[in-house]
C-alpha cells in the first residue's frame, strides 16, 4: 500500500497534467457542472469520504 | 486619474495584439478565446457539490486506504512515489508533446490568463506614465452626475454586474462572441455582437446626449 500523497500525485500527473481531456471532473466542469467531491478523474466514485 | 487623460495604445497596435492572442490561444489550448467563459469555468471548477454514492467515514486512514485501492485499480503498479518529481512519467523520457500538454493544461492556463489580463493593462498604464489615483470617470460622467466619485464607483459596480448577467445569458462576451465567434462565422455570435453593439451605442447616445 502507498501513501495518500502518492495516490493524489498519481491522479494529478496522469490526468490534470497530461491527459486532462479524458478526465471526468474536467468534462463536467466544461459542461458548467460542478463535479461531486468523490468523483475520480476516471469516472468512478470513491466509495468513502472523510467527514 | 481621469479616464479621459488615460494614455491608450494606438488602436492598430491594440487590435494587432488582440488578433495575435485570438489566434494563438486556440492553437495552444484547443479552446476559443472568451474571457467571461474563462471566469465561468474557473468559478465552476471551484464550486462544491455533495459526494454521490458514498458513505462518510471519520477516519483519515479509511479514506487513504480507499483512495489507494482506487489508484491501484486504475493504474496498477504504475503509481508515482512520494519522492518522485511531479513531471510527466510513463515514458522513457518526457516527450515534448507531453511536457507541452502539462504546461498548457487548463488548470494552469486559465488563472494565468485572467491574472495576465490585469497585469498587462497595469504594465501598459505604467509605461505610459498614467497616475493611479482615480479622481474622475470623465467629463461626460461628471456633467451627468456632478462629479461624485462614489456614485461613479457604484455605477461601475452595477454596470459590471449587468455585463456579467448579460454575458451569462448570451453565452459569451465581447471577446467570445465579438472576436472568436465572428472569426468562426458563428451565426449566434453575429446576432449577439450586433445586439450588444447597437444597444450599447444607443444607450450611450441617449445617456450622454439624447437626454440633455
Amino acid at each position: 500500500m502507498f501513501s495518500l500523497k502518492s495516490s493524489l500525485k498519481t491522479w494529478q500527473i496522469r490526468y490534470c497534467d497530461s491527459d486532462f481531456k479524458v478526465c471526468h471532473r474536467y468534462a463536467m466542469t466544461e459542461r458548467g457542472q460542478a463535479p461531486p467531491d468523490n468523483l475520480l478523474p476516471s469516472g468512478k466514485h470513491l466509495p468513502v469520504l472523510a467527514r | 486619474m481621469e479616464l479621459a487623460s488615460v494614455h491608450f495604445w494606438p488602436a492598430w497596435l491594440g487590435g494587432l495584439c488582440v488578433a495575435l492572442i485570438a489566434v494563438a490561444y486556440p492553437v495552444l489550448t484547443g479552446r476559443l478565446l472568451g474571457v467571461s467563459g474563462l471566469y465561468d469555468l474557473l468559478l465552476t471548477s471551484l464550486r462544491r457539490r455533495p459526494a454521490e454514492e458514498t458513505q462518510t467515514v471519520s477516519s483519515m486512514a479509511e479514506l487513504e486506504a480507499a483512495l489507494a485501492a482506487a489508484t491501484l485499480e486504475a493504474f496498477g503498479d504504475d503509481v508515482v512515489a512520494d519522492d518522485e518529481p511531479g513531471a510527466v512519467s510513463g515514458a522513457s523520457g518526457p516527450e515534448v508533446a507531453q511536457v507541452l500538454a502539462a504546461t498548457l493544461s487548463p488548470t494552469r492556463t486559465r488563472p494565468l490568463f485572467l491574472v495576465g489580463l490585469i497585469l498587462g493593462a497595469a504594465l501598459a498604464s505604467l509605461s505610459a506614465g498614467d497616475s493611479w489615483t482615480l479622481t474622475s470617470l470623465g467629463s461626460h460622467f461628471d456633467e451627468r452626475f456632478g462629479g461624485d466619485l462614489a456614485v461613479g464607483v457604484v455605477s461601475l459596480f452595477v454596470s459590471g454586474c449587468m455585463i456579467g448577467l448579460g454575458t451569462r445569458i448570451a453565452g459569451g462576451c465581447t471577446s467570445g462572441h465579438g472576436i472568436s465567434g465572428l472569426a468562426c462565422f458563428q451565426v449566434g455570435s453575429f446576432v449577439s455582437t450586433a445586439t450588444f453593439w447597437s444597444t450599447g451605442t444607443l444607450v450611450a447616445w441617449l445617456f450622454f446626449w439624447g437626454l440633455s
